[in-house]
């Protein structure tokens, strides 16, 4: 039974605007099997075991949490300070259900497709007026593709026939993608980085089969359900020491003006930098490696799309 | 080419200079009215009291001061000064009695005070009409009654709005009245039915009072108005400047016509409507006066001066910026504790365009872009912009209004036709009348010139029918038994026992709104005639009949204002779960810890804090503010007003924040002492499920029930809707909400730290508009507390 798939959902956001035409509701999936050092959704990396996000700020000390959690002893008040071990947390929630101040809370979610689609389309009014639909995000739903793939052939069905898009690294088999692909209209793929060493550096991973994805994805003629081709949008997050030099750019461009042949490249997305993660990383207990230098300026974003637009691909910033 | 390619993208350099210098006035009180008032009763008091009021509505035009601004070209002000306020100590002088030494350093929307109209008060009109105003004589019936406690002492049910102020929320017969007769056209027919009305019939006597105030009214008018006609040519004579002499002499002109006649032009039909505005304060002072569809009934006379090439659209445009202008120079002075209802200095006048006409076509016209367009360009807290939506409205028009909102003013008021059409419908109205319909005040479909309705003479919350059965009764704030008994706690056996009582208290509390509202009414019906008022409503003067008497072709309400539907939404669907479904808690420990406001209490309020929540979507919640509706529509529909049964209203201009402060601690997670939630809105920061589940469990509320208005705040990031696609977005969000049968949304379109900043320098954000209730006002002048009301809409979770 397909239904019986179960999905790790670590949040569905509403009224997502960003993500793809019109309204739309974006869900999040966990585990990424990259690891960039800037990621805004730490809690997502881990594909199964779930974050304990930590605010202290609302913590009074009281005890209920340590109390909670005799069986594995992860939580601890030494001198008035709230310690967790987060290898002994197994994520069974009953800490937070303990806290009296909502200091804790615990992400992701074991969900079933039908309980993912319904919540998504409780807003079908709004994708109708708007053209929007659902987009898959994360973490990366790749991850999941089987999970995804249901739930996007559902979104597909003669009754909803909403707009579907994938937010994604790119970085899983081909055959993972075939899954998908039958069902999507829009796919957001990001390219970091050009140089396979760099790539490695700051993602943990390399780029080579990111690349060989987008190769074949510009390739692809149609997908099935859908009467028009699948459009891509390569989205570039332009990190401060990292890839904001025109070098990077000017590779980035010749590749995709090269591969660009069903042109199906709809363009090229510039994300600036930013922090928002940053709180989570202190409510994970983790530390944040992100770039030293925090501010990518209005020059840098013009000269890189500069770049692109002299490669004759459209650029959005 | 699209007329809204013609429009002007910014202000013109006049409106520029009017708009900078408004910044820098203070509100002020006038007392000219009130002085004229007084002059007039003490001479001639014993005279009818309708009679008596013309008298006094005619001295009041006669010594009026008169105003022509600097550069304006539409005139006229009740004050003699922009911003000045008049009073009517007729209705009520107790509260300026009281406030009269520090009324200019009040907390809450201060004016100025002159020193010699200080004494002038204390000396002259407070002592005359000590024992004869509105609010005493409401309030002696009220002891009588024994309903203090209930009303002026616990604010349980507040009915401050209309016994310390005029009757008023008007939309007075501009189009079918004024435009036609003008007022020397309504003199002469006052005075045809006075020539055949009979002393010695008794259907017929009383009329005669009435007709007679109305040619008295309408004879102060037209003197009001030769008036402004001399002082326009006195001013001219000395001007120095050729064009605005030119000006001044065509000021004098306008004016040799309207009011007395109906107008034949563009700029006149605007000087009348605004004449209008401004004069009908001589009456008495209230809130409300809004002129209704002006893009529909001054669309002809536009036209024909576009056509015949009189005006050019950038004339034509600048006339109705000045026109606009206007309005933010009427005020209506409260004392400071009504204040807190209806902060900011707003005289709320609405003005309505779009829609459907009468055929049920789309009415949307050039002036509909025009008016829009200046609306958004000026950047002024009044009129109130209401955009009427329907199925069949163009897809420029959507636009236009998605730009608008995208501007942040907080306007427009997007109103959903088919469902204030379904809602004056089941008032009585004819279909024809009904499609007609305009806005008055904030949100309340009415119809011009021929329906009455006070949008409400009394205000109360569905919070404190909570703290009711909690208490068996008992008022927590002042320690009385307001509440009727409906039981121990250990007699909610099973959840519908608990939710009946709950009922059984909001019955209560409509049965006083009931009572204290008719008894207001028949105060004002014989205290304070408005034959003014009733002058521009069909049938008054045909009938021989004040519309407090009902004149008028439809009469309807009053309204009584309920706030808090999601509290009682969230406090309802909170104690079914917690304590009668999961059993995690008993209604004692509940109650317990609702009367020590939660402290002490951590785990119950975490329960009660994070139980669901309406506005997120969920079904098993949104049913109580749905069941809610149906219920409180059904049961206020069974009590009687003077002159026709009482309706639901959920519109709570500010008063979520007095209201809340005699409220205790709610199942909800309320707090106690904070305010409750605003209109039909979710509660503050509880929406965390995104707009679309926000406006979906708004929308499913069945909100066509609140014949008298309801009221629902979207907090908007302005990032989002500032781009094409934004505003794309936008209107998509606008179809959908329609498509729902949503009743009516607006937007606050403005960042946290925007806010956050301004109550830190006030200084820097003099002109810095936020959607408060039905109305947008200047940040920086409302009262603390609801600012930061303002600011907790904002608010998301602490994750």
């Amino acid at each position: 039974m397909k239904d019986s798939i179960k999905g790790n959902i670590f949040n569905i956001q509403k009224f997502s605007v960003h993500d793809g035409p019109g309204i739309r509701t974006l869900v999040f999936f966990k585990g990424c099997p990259l690891s960039c050092i800037w990621c805004s959704n730490p809690e997502g990396l881990d594909p199964i075991k779930p974050a304990l996000q930590f605010s202290k700020d609302y913590c009074s000390l009281c005890g209920r949490c340590v109390h909670a959690c005799s069986k594995q002893n992860a939580h601890k008040i030494v001198e008035n300070e709230h310690q967790i071990e987060r290898k002994d947390c197994i994520g069974c929630n009953s800490c937070v259900e303990a806290c009296p101040n909502i200091a804790l809370k615990l992400a992701s979610k074991e969900m079933s497709v039908d309980e993912v689609l319904a919540l998504v389309m409780q807003d079908k009014v709004f994708y109708e007026t708007s053209g929007g639909g659902i987009t898959l995000g994360g973490g990366d739903p790749l991850m999941q593709a089987d999970f995804a793939a249901n739930l996007l052939m559902r979104c597909k069905q003669s009754e909803n026939k909403i707009n579907t898009a994938i937010e994604t690294s790119g970085c899983v088999s081909w055959k993972e993608w075939e899954k998908i692909l039958p069902y999507l209209d829009l796919a957001f793929v990001d390219i970091k980085h050009m140089d396979e060493e760099q790539h490695k550096k700051y993602t943990g991973v390399d780029n080579k089969r990111i690349l060989e994805n987008i190769c074949k994805l510009l390739s692809t003629k149609t997908s099935t359900t859908t009467s028009s081709s699948i459009s891509i949008i390569i989205r570039i997050p332009l990190i401060p020491d990292f890839n904001t030099d025109e070098e990077n750019a000017k590779k980035c461009a010749e590749f995709l003006q090269k591969h660009d042949v069903q042109k199906t490249l709809k363009y090229v997305e510039l994300l600036p930098y930013h922090e928002w993660g940053v709180m989570k990383y202190q409510q994970l207990g983790l530390s944040y490696n992100g770039p030293k230098e925090k501010i990518v300026t209005k020059e840098t974003m013009e000269k890189i799309a500069l770049i692109f637009k002299e490669h004759l691909i459209q650029v959005v910033y | 080419m699209s007329i809204r390619d013609k429009l002007s993208k910014k202000l013109p350099a006049r409106l520029e200079r009017m708009r900078e210098a408004y910044f820098k006035i203070k509100p002020s009180i006038s007392i000219h009215r009130a002085h004229a008032f007084t002059r007039v009763a003490r001479e001639e008091w014993g005279t009818n009291t309708k009679v008596l009021k013309g008298k006094c509505i005619y001295h009041a035009c006669e010594t009026a001061p008169i105003y022509i601004g600097k550069e304006e070209l539409i005139v006229g002000l009740s004050g003699g000064k922009p911003r000045a306020g008049i009073i009517s100590p007729d209705v009520s002088w107790r509260w300026l009695a009281k406030e009269v030494d520090y009324i200019d350093r009040r907390k809450v929307d201060p004016y100025e005070l002159a020193e010699e109209d200080r004494k002038i008060l204390k000396e002259e009109i407070f002592p005359f009409w000590k024992g004869k105003s509105v609010d005493e004589i409401c309030y002696k019936h009220l002891e009588e009654l024994g309903l203090l406690s209930m009303t002026f002492e616990s604010g349980v049910v507040d009915c401050e709005v209309k016994t310390t102020s005029g009757g008023g929320d008007l939309c007075p017969g501009y189009p079918n009245i004024l435009f036609k007769k003008g007022f020397a056209g309504i003199k002469k027919r006052a005075l045809e039915r006075l020539a055949i009305l009979r002393p010695e019939v008794r259907e017929e006597y009383d009329q005669i009072f009435f007709l007679k105030a109305v040619v008295l009214s309408c004879d102060g008018m037209i003197l009001l108005a030769k008036r402004y006609v001399d002082a326009a040519l006195e001013m001219a004579k000395v001007e120095s400047d050729p064009q605005r002499k030119k000006e001044l002499e065509d000021i004098a002109k306008v004016f040799q016509r309207v009011p007395e006649h109906p107008p034949t032009n563009f700029r006149e039909a605007l000087q009348m409507i605004w004449f209008g505005q401004a004069m009908l304060y001589q009456e008495e002072i209230t809130a409300g006066t809004s002129p209704g569809r002006v893009d529909q009934y001054v669309y002809p006379f536009y036209k024909q001066d576009i056509e015949s090439g009189a005006l050019t659209v950038e004339e034509a445009e600048e006339l109705m910026y000045c026109f606009l202008y206007k309005f933010n120079e009427n005020a209506w002075p409260l004392s400071e504790f009504a204040s807190k209802y209806f902060s900011g200095y707003m005289p709320y006048q609405n003005m309505v365009v779009g829609g459907v006409d009468e055929n049920g076509r789309d009415a949307v016209n050039d002036l509909t872009y025009m008016i829009m367009n200046c609306s958004k360009n000026l950047r002024m807290f009044q009129p109130s912009l209401t955009t009427r939506i329907h199925a069949e409205a163009p897809a420029e028009y959507w636009e236009a209004i998605a730009d608008v909102i995208s501007a942040g003013l907080g306007f427009p008021n997007v109103q959903t036709d088919e469902v204030a059409i379904e809602a004056l419908l089941s008032l009585g109205l004819t279909l024809r009348d009904a499609r007609n319909y305009s806005i008055m005040g904030c949100t309340e479909p009415q119809l011009a010139g021929k329906q009455v309705r006070w949008a409400s003479a009394t205000y109360t919350n569905f919070g404190i029918p909570f703290e009711f059965v909690m208490t068996n009764g008992m008022h927590r704030f002042t320690k009385k038994k307001l509440g009727v008994e409906t039981g121990s706690l250990e007699s909610f056996d099973t959840f519908e026992k608990f939710e009946a009582a709950v009922k059984e208290q909001i019955k209560h509390i409509f049965k006083i709104c009931g009572v204290c509202t008719i008894l207001i009414q028949k105060v004002h019906q014989q205290h304070q005639p408005k034959p003014l008022g009733s002058a521009l409503i069909d049938d008054c003067v045909e009938r021989g009949k004040d519309y407090m008497e009902g004149g008028a072709h439809y009469n309807s309400g009053p309204g009584i204002v309920c706030v808090g539907t999601a509290e009682y939404a969230n406090s309802m669907y909170a104690v079914k779960k917690l304590v009668y479904e999961d059993k995690k808690i008993t209604l004692q420990q509940l109650a317990k810890a609702m009367e020590h406001d939660f402290e002490g209490f951590p785990e119950i309020y975490k329960m009660c804090i994070t139980a669901p929540k309406y506005g997120n979507d969920i079904e098993a919640v949104d049913f109580f503010a749905k069941d809610l509706m149906n219920f409180a529509y059904e049961e206020i529909k069974k009590l009687d007003g003077l002159l026709a049964p009482l309706e639901l209203s959920t519109l709570s201009v500010s008063s979520n924040v007095p209201q809340g402060e005699a409220l205790g601690a709610l199942p909800s997670g309320r707090r106690a002492g904070k305010p409750i939630s605003d209109g039909i809105s979710p509660t503050q920061g509880t929406d965390v499920n995104g707009i679309t589940a926000a406006i979906k469990s708004v929308d499913g509320a069945e909100l066509w029930k609140n014949t008298d208005g309801t009221l629902y705040n979207v907090t908007i990031n302005p990032d989002l809707v500032s781009t094409p696609q934004g505003k794309a977005n936008l209107v998509a969000l606008l179809k959908a909400h329609h498509k729902l049968g949503g009743a009516q949304i607006q937007f606050n379109c403005i960042k946290r730290e925007t806010l956050l900043d301004a109550q830190k320098h006030p200084e820097k954000y003099r002109s810095l508009m936020v959607r408060v209730a039905g109305y947008s006002a200047y940040f920086t002048e409302l009262a603390k507390e609801l600012q930061d009301d303002i600011i907790s809409r904002t608010e998301q979770t602490k994750f």
